[in-house]
């Protein structure tokens, strides 16, 4: 039975290693950053937070063969901002918070807040950016 | 009494379904390759939805008078109506953001004239497509602004004005004003032109593209029944 992995259509036919990310690699690597979320290298990268102050990191694959599987980090984008997410089923809900997003800018936010939040029909959703927000009491303070 | 469709219009609205079914296809083929994990949901999201204006445009045709599907998309891959960008998959993520603000906004702008048009049916049923069609754009444009120009932006951008065709100067307009760009100077040979596939470079989807639009990719994964034998 032909494997689903292996012995893909696609083997052999993009051989530029240079690229950030392709939906068709190799076997080997294809695996290994597709399935990057099972991956433990990729994952602890792509699933948690970037540096704040810093940009979205990204794994980039080094070397010119199929058997090349050293991740290196590289930035994608300058710099990032936190965007945190409200939304309300009716309207005569309250917005309540729904998730954050990370995203260099405001056009790219309301794009990934759109698609990670899609699970209910929202008559209305907001993002705020974190830095916005103004503290009024936080946790462990009198 | 609802008017008859202007003729051509039925071939406009299946070269904006295949095209919808091929972009939603490539989008999906990144969902898990883009270069940050929200892109990665992004473009699964994106995938969805184009999948689904393709077959709610394609449930139109019915509507607009003879339908243009014939026994040869069957057979012939070169039969889908597609631009030649999506005949094969993408290798470089700038392809997918090429596609993602330059085509995908070309086929809203086609849809945007087509909501403003005479057909009653598309007016009322392609309405919702811009409202989602909105997010695809600020995510193409986003990415756009972040990578800047390349070939892909460049063979993108001909390919849009090649779909839109010869008598689309005003397309043409609306499209870079979206993008807040200045129309590129191109040369198009539009005797090369095929007004029916609206593109100008020959080729098809690559086979196995269309052996899976066909459930022929998906059955070489499917589970094989043995024969029950007959009771006697």
């Amino acid at each position: 039975m032909r494997s689903r992995c292996g012995d893909s259509p696609y083997d052999g036919r993009h051989r530029d290693h240079r690229r950030i990310f392709a939906a068709q690699m190799r076997p080997s690597r294809r695996w290994q950053l597709r399935f990057s979320l099972t991956h433990p290298r990729v994952r602890s990268l792509r699933c948690s937070p970037p540096p704040r102050a810093g940009g979205t990191w990204i794994t980039k694959s080094l070397g010119a063969g199929p058997e090349a599987s050293v991740l290196t980090m590289t930035r994608i984008h300058k710099s990032v901002r936190e965007y945190d997410v409200f939304a309300r089923k009716a309207r005569v809900d309250p917005l309540h918070h729904v998730g954050r997003v990370v995203a260099p800018d405001d056009d790219l936010a309301q794009a990934y807040a759109r698609a990670t939040y899609d699970e209910e029909r929202w008559v209305e959703m907001i993002i705020v950016p974190r830095e916005a927000v103004i503290t009024v009491t936080a946790p462990g303070e009198e | 009494m609802t008017k008859p469709a202007p003729s051509g219009v039925s071939d406009l609205v299946l070269s904006l379904a295949d095209c919808k079914q091929l972009l939603g296809l490539r989008y999906a083929e990144w969902c898990s390759a883009t270069p940050t994990l929200e892109a990665d949901i992004a473009a699964a999201a994106m995938g969805l939805d184009d999948l689904g204006h393709s077959r709610v445009l394609a449930g139109c045709l019915s509507e607009l008078g003879p339908d243009p599907r014939g026994p040869e998309r069957e057979t012939d891959p070169a039969a889908y109506r597609n631009v030649a960008f999506l005949d094969d998959s993408w290798t470089e993520w700038e392809q997918f953001v090429a596609a993602n603000a330059i085509l995908d906004t070309a086929f809203t702008v086609m849809i945007e004239s087509l909501v403003e048009g005479e057909v009653e049916v598309l007016r009322t049923r392609l309405r919702k497509m811009l409202a989602e069609e909105r997010y695809h754009f600020l995510h193409g444009r986003s990415w756009l602004n972040e990578l800047g120009s390349s070939p892909s932006v460049e063979l993108a951008w001909k390919e849009a004005v090649e779909w839109f065709g010869p008598e689309g100067g005003d397309l043409r307009k609306r499209l870079a004003a979206k993008l807040e760009r200045p129309e590129p100077k191109l040369e198009i040979d539009w005797k090369a032109w095929d007004p029916v596939r609206r593109r100008t470079r020959p080729g098809a989807i690559d086979k196995r593209t269309f052996d899976m639009l066909r459930g022929l990719e998906e059955r070489r994964y499917g589970v094989v029944r043995a024969e029950t034998p007959a009771r006697g």
